[in-house]
């Protein structure tokens, strides 16, 4: 008997990984730096991250587990972790 | 839309949902039990309670004093004081904490703990040592253990509440995908074919239970979320860059504390303007009182009630003798801005505190409907495999899984039995109890769950569970009149109305499960086969 999921999602493996690892660290690096962009007090930019978390991962999940072709869901993934990136790294050397 | 989407997102759904069933299952259950654990449980567990602590304030304040006078000034950096009732313990607790900073520069802290009788106010207990030593010797009983167990299943920070955060953050993409293979909610509102095949009550119950409570099981899914992952990897994520990685800043600015002017002008302890003050003010039980550097006229002391009939417990900040209320306050309303209202709610509305009692059973009905649609989703998965015509193992394979799933759950709920067993009979020292507690509470759990392997048939299986935990909801009513000589015969007498009303919703449950097994048949019934039709026409919704 055929499994159904065999035949439904292309590179099942590098999807999983992107869904699941790539996705946590990704979000995790945009609420890091979200701070650095918002504009509104401060109290509100550490909290509006972290409450926006569930929501963010939640999107980021789905595209990456319905996208049609893999490398859109890794370059998606990379482009947002390393824009973060950047920015949690500028905000540190200016401190 | 496509067939071949809405077949994704039904693939994508049930992998999530097997993945996670069994462990979403504990975690509803305990935190539908958990919704009563700070109330109803906490009175039940703590015969203290069972009458209403009316502490004499004035008399309290006075045994402060003396205490706080045999100890060194310094301790005056934060006194806690914290009133007897539910949601804390039924003794009356002072907590004298000092701070100084090392020759490293690191801040050092040390604690004493003195408990009090809450009518005689003699002292009872006196603990000490640093911050966490401190709350690790606190008092502990059932319903403090199975309200941490639902937060962090007792492995703590961080493994503890990533686990829990990260279920959150499934059932969250377990309903979005679920709402998708169920796109004709409406129609789906009201189907319900229990007696056409297994395959179809299971898959009726999963839409029921997934659709009429569906606002619930988002705002359970997304403040869970939050909730667990919160103190493990957000603020601490945030904090990297704002302040950092200084946690303690970003707690500094979410959560200021008071920073009282000190005089250098000593002055006594004082309590009662304040709590009486808080008492006019409103009718939310007084929890805490905590003096910022008490003995100095300078000091704050900020009044803390629970919220009752409110959403939040308020703050009500006065001056040392109480004659100026400084402020008043909720936990997250000094934020300001959009985040802090929103904060202010998700507590709440996970824990379903507000509203009193009606709402608390609300959350607890709803809460086990998301054990059971979690418990459902698996079981379809399994009857679709085992019985129906897709899935790569042998028919005996998923039987097994699915006696791993019926003993694995059926076994949380005779742990959550055996809590009230331990609470009862076991005689050991407050201090050691939750220790005590945790392991009856998980050998009765293993040995539950390994006993599924050992049962061939599981529907015998899930009726001799039925019957275990229908036999030890029953009797604890009666080892609790023979314990404490208190039951639901005697409730006029000793006015123990709320232990009274958990022993009587026991006995309901009892006899539930009992009818429950009765009805259960010894054997998978021989309804037709799932076909490829109707497994076709749940794909297509």
């Amino acid at each position: 008997m055929a499994d159904t999921s065999k035949a439904v999602f292309s590179n099942p493996m590098s999807r999983t990984l992107a869904a699941t690892l790539g996705v946590l660290l990704t979000c995790i690096f945009v609420i890091s730096a979200m701070p650095t962009y918002l504009p509104f007090s401060q109290s509100d930019t550490i909290a509006l991250p972290t409450i926006l978390f569930p929501l963010i991962w939640l999107t980021l999940f789905l595209y990456v587990c319905f996208c049609q072709k893999i490398w859109h869901a890794w370059l998606v993934l990379l482009v947002l972790s390393s824009s973060h990136i950047l920015l949690i790294f500028l905000q540190l050397q200016a401190v | 839309m496509k067939q071949e989407t809405t077949k994704k997102f039904y693939v994508l759904h049930s992998w999530i949902g097997v993945l996670a069933a069994n462990l979403m299952f504990v975690i509803c259950f305990t935190g539908a039990v958990s919704v009563f654990g700070k109330d109803e449980l906490k009175i039940w567990a703590n015969p203290i309670m069972h009458e209403p602590l009316n502490v004499d304030i004035e008399r309290l304040e006075a045994v402060i004093q003396k205490d706080f006078e045999t100890l060194d000034p310094s301790y005056g950096k934060e006194v806690s004081i914290f009133m007897p009732g539910v949601r804390r313990t039924g003794y009356v607790s002072a907590r004298f904490q000092k701070e100084w900073e090392d020759e490293n520069g690191t801040i050092q802290n040390h604690v004493i703990n003195l408990e009090y009788d809450p009518r005689s106010l003699e002292l009872v207990n006196r603990v000490e040592g640093d911050r966490n030593e401190v709350f690790a010797m606190d008092r502990t009983d059932m319903s403090d253990f199975i309200t941490h167990f639902h937060a962090d299943l007792h492995l703590g920070n961080p493994v503890g509440l990533l686990i829990t955060g990260t279920l959150g953050l499934t059932l969250l993409a377990s309903l979005a995908t679920g709402l998708f293979v169920h796109r004709k909610i409406l129609k789906e509102m009201f189907v319900f074919r229990p007696f056409r095949s297994l395959h179809l009550l299971w898959t009726d119950t999963h839409k029921a239970l997934g659709i009429w409570p569906l606002l619930f099981h988002i705002n359970i899914a997304f403040t869970g979320a939050f909730l667990g992952l919160a103190v493990v990897i957000l603020f601490p994520a945030t904090a990297y860059v704002t302040f950092d990685g200084d946690l303690d800043k970003v707690v500094e600015t979410i959560l200021p504390e008071p920073k009282p002017v000190l005089t250098g002008e000593a002055t006594p302890i004082e309590i009662t303007n304040h709590y009486n003050q808080v008492q006019s003010l409103t009718d939310g039980d007084v929890v805490q009182i905590i003096l910022f550097a008490a003995g100095d006229s300078g000091s704050e002391v900020v009044v803390i009630t629970r919220p009752d009939q409110n959403m939040v417990g308020s703050f009500y900040s006065f001056n040392a003798t109480g004659d100026t209320l400084k402020e008043e306050y909720t936990t997250f309303g000094r934020m300001g801005g959009a985040a802090g209202p929103v904060l202010e709610t998700l507590f709440p509305l996970h824990f379903g505190n507000f509203g009193g009692l009606f709402v608390r059973c609300l959350w607890a009905v709803l809460g086990l409907a998301s054990g059971v649609l979690a418990l459902s989703g698996m079981m379809i998965w399994i009857e679709r495999r085992a019985y129906g015509p897709v899935g790569n193992l042998s028919k005996g394979q998923y039987e097994k899984i699915s006696r791993f799933s019926v003993s694995f759950c059926g076994g949380m709920v005779l742990a959550n039995i055996s809590l009230f067993y331990s609470q009862l009979l076991l005689s050991v020292p407050d201090q050691a109890l939750g220790y005590w507690i945790g392991v009856v509470f998980f050998a009765t759990w293993a040995v539950a769950s390994v006993y599924g392997f050992f049962v061939r048939n599981e529907y015998k299986l899930a009726k001799q569970l039925f019957y275990c935990a229908a036999l030890g909801c029953a009797f604890i009513p009666v080892l609790n009149g023979l314990v404490h000589g208190l039951h639901v015969l005697n409730v006029f007498e000793y006015k123990h109305y709320v232990a009274a009303g958990v022993d009587l919703t026991l006995l309901l449950c009892g006899l539930l499960f009992a009818y429950l097994g009765k009805k259960l048949p010894e054997e998978r019934p021989g309804h037709k086969q799932s076909t490829t039709e109707e497994l076709n026409a749940v794909l297509a919704g």
